[in-house]
Parts: C-alpha cells; sequence; structure tokens
C-alpha cells in the first residue's frame, strides 16, 4: 500500500517540478540573445517535440495507430478542421478496435 | 529584449482575449475532458487515491506526465525516478517558453508566469500557426489554457469515479486523440524542406530511445536533437521563399494563409 504522506509529497514535488519547467523557457531567453541560427534550433525543436512524441508511440503502437495517424493527417492535408481530423481518427480507432477486436491487427 | 518589439507583435492581456481564447477552445476541451476522463480511470487501476489524481490534475495539469507518473506509481514510490520522469515528460515546456519568449517577454513576468502556467501542446501548437500571420494575444493564449484546466480537472474528476465503468479507452478510440491532434499541428505547422531532416532525426532518436532511454527522455533527446540539426542547416539556402510558387507543394495545402513575407518566421 502507498503511504498517503509520501503520495501527497510526492505529488506536490513533481508538481514544482512541472510548474519550473513552464517558467525557465522564457526566463532563460532573458539572458540568451536570440540570433538568427538559436531562432532556428528553436523552431526545428517545436516542431520536433510534436514529431517525437507522435514517432515514440506510433513505434510502440501498430496498424490501427499509424492508420489513425495518416487519416488525421490526410485530413489536414486537404484542408479539413482540426477537430474532423481528431474525430475521424477516433471513428477509425474505435470501429478497428470494435471489428477486429484486440488481435495482431487490433 | 533586444529585439525590436515590432517584429514580434504582441496584444497584451485582455478579458476580450481571455474570453476568445476560452470560446476558441471549448471544443478541444472537450477532447482533454476526454484523455482526463482516461486518466482518472487509469489512476484509479494503478491505486492512486482519488483526491491525490485530482490534485495532480489540478496542480501539473500535464497530460503526457501524469500518464508516465502513474506507470511508476508502486509502493514503495520511487521518488527520484518519478521526478526525474516527470521532468523528462514536461521538459518541453522549456522548449515551448523558449520559442514563445520574444512576444512573451514583452509582458510582466507575473503575467507570463501566469500565461505560462496554462501553456500546453494544443494551445501552444495553436499559437505557433497563429504568430505566422498575427501578433500574440496573450489572453488568447491564456483563455486557451484555462478552459483546457477546467476540462481536465473535471474529467479527471468522472474519470476517478466512473473509471471502472468505462472500460478501454481502445474501444472509443479515446487512446489516438493525442496522436491526430498532433499528426494535424504537424501537417500545418510543416514548412517543406528545412523540417525535413530535423524531424526525421527527431523521429528515429525518439523511437531508438524508446529502448535505450528511461520513460520520457527519448522525447527530450530527440527534441534537442531536431533543434540542432535545425540550428546546423544551412539559414537561408533551406528558406523557402515566399514568391516561388514551385516550391509550394503539397505539404503546404494544410495552411494556406501562411507565407506572409512579413511573418516573423520568414524575415530571418
Amino acid at each position: 500500500m502507498i503511504v498517503e504522506s509520501v503520495a501527497l509529497f510526492v505529488i506536490v514535488l513533481t508538481a514544482l517540478v512541472t510548474f519550473l519547467t513552464r517558467l525557465v523557457g522564457t526566463e532563460l531567453m532573458l539572458f540568451i540573445p536570440l540570433t538568427p541560427r538559436l531562432e532556428a534550433i528553436l523552431r526545428s525543436m517545436s516542431v520536433s517535440v510534436l514529431v517525437a512524441i507522435v514517432a515514440s508511440n506510433l513505434a510502440a503502437g501498430g496498424i490501427r495507430e499509424i492508420s489513425a495517424t495518416a487519416l488525421a493527417v490526410l485530413i489536414t492535408l486537404f484542408g479539413g478542421h482540426q477537430l474532423l481530423s481528431i474525430l475521424a481518427a477516433m471513428a477509425l480507432g474505435a470501429a478497428w478496435t470494435g471489428w477486429l477486436g484486440t488481435g495482431w491487427l487490433g | 529584449m533586444s529585439n525590436t518589439p515590432s517584429s514580434y507583435p504582441v496584444v497584451m492581456l485582455s478579458a476580450r482575449g481571455i474570453r476568445a481564447g476560452i470560446v476558441a477552445f471549448l471544443p478541444i476541451s472537450l477532447f482533454v475532458l476526454c484523455f482526463a476522463l482516461a486518466f482518472g480511470a487509469a489512476s484509479s487501476e494503478a491505486g492512486m487515491a482519488s483526491e491525490h489524481a485530482l490534485l495532480m490534475s489540478v496542480l501539473h495539469f500535464a497530460g503526457a506526465a501524469q500518464f508516465a507518473a502513474l506507470d511508476l506509481w508502486a509502493h514503495p514510490l520511487p521518488i527520484l525516478t518519478l521526478t526525474l520522469t516527470v521532468f523528462a515528460a514536461n521538459a518541453r515546456h522549456i522548449l515551448m517558453g523558449a520559442v514563445l519568449a520574444p512576444w512573451l517577454n514583452q509582458t510582466s513576468r507575473p503575467v507570463r508566469w501566469l500565461v505560462m502556467s496554462f501553456t500546453s501542446d494544443p494551445n501552444f501548437g495553436d499559437t505557433m500557426i497563429r504568430l505566422r500571420t498575427e501578433p500574440l494575444d496573450v489572453g488568447r493564449l491564456l483563455g486557451n489554457g484555462l478552459i483546457m484546466w477546467i476540462a481536465w480537472i473535471f474529467g479527471t474528476w468522472i474519470g476517478v469515479y466512473t473509471g471502472q465503468a468505462l472500460g478501454s479507452l481502445k474501444a472509443f478510440g479515446l487512446d489516438v486523440v493525442i496522436l491526430a491532434l498532433f499528426a494535424s499541428l504537424i501537417t500545418r505547422q510543416w514548412q517543406g524542406r528545412p523540417d525535413i531532416l530535423p524531424t526525421l532525426v527527431a523521429a528515429i532518436v525518439a523511437i531508438g530511445g524508446l529502448t535505450w532511454l528511461p520513460a520520457g527522455w527519448n522525447i527530450v533527446a530527440a527534441a534537442l536533437a531536431g533543434g540542432l540539426v535545425g540550428g546546423l542547416l544551412p539559414q537561408r539556402a533551406s528558406r523557402t521563399k515566399p514568391s516561388e510558387p514551385q516550391r509550394t507543394n503539397a505539404s503546404d495545402n494544410g495552411a494556406p494563409d501562411n507565407k506572409a513575407p512579413g511573418a516573423p518566421h520568414h524575415d530571418r
């Protein structure tokens, strides 16, 4: 059984860590001059974070997750609204699990 | 700031901006609510007390990190590993802050701390798209975050108490929500050639790191690697000029209103 007070301590501690990560970025940039190169680094980072999260999720998932993600990309490419792309991906994911279950395809 | 304010235009914090931000993100918040519901359900499954799960959602407001923490929620609590994992999963906030700094650092410290406290992937992504063609509306960014935060808490609350009844997330397709959201954000942010190599490297490092890095660190490593590659690429040669029609390939269709000549990302 997890000790309540320790759990509370961990939650508050990690909350502080989370809060710090939110504040550090802007403060740090007060001391670092924003050169074109640094700007390029930051821009690449901002898209890389998202790509990294998607890539590692897809690597851990299967054809179902890849198909749902590909559908979202396609809908966005053809000018579809973001919410439409999410709903379509959800529907595909739900239908896939509903019809194919959790076998090797699921 | 050493940069002139004019190249990073800002609409200062206003009630109107906050309101607009809340309204604009009402639909997104529904998904956030579903995602939070999933977290609430998973937390009771992991043996976390309901009030602790709720407190976590109130204080953290960070989906990826909270789910990562659940994975490690066992007796005895691995305090150091938990703290490092939460840091790793949230380290991208540092990058977001750095990316938004040219705009946000024109505001007072309390304001930017407040705004950053409610900045998360969806409103960061949305803001990055808007920044190409319009100023940063600080209120809007905050409003986006506030409504998502409320949805996140409310969803956790429902999930904690109805979790078991919900069953599998996969059955509702809830597990692919974040994938679809990010994929759509990437597609809209995509700028063609300059993005290919950095994101390719990021993807390789992220996937490779899955096996040899502790949870969350693969994302940090991937973001840093992608950023470095982006910084090493020749600056001007790799930029698409707004006036060159042959460079406008299919991947730009998702963002028809970009390439404004004066937009911050193009005037380097």
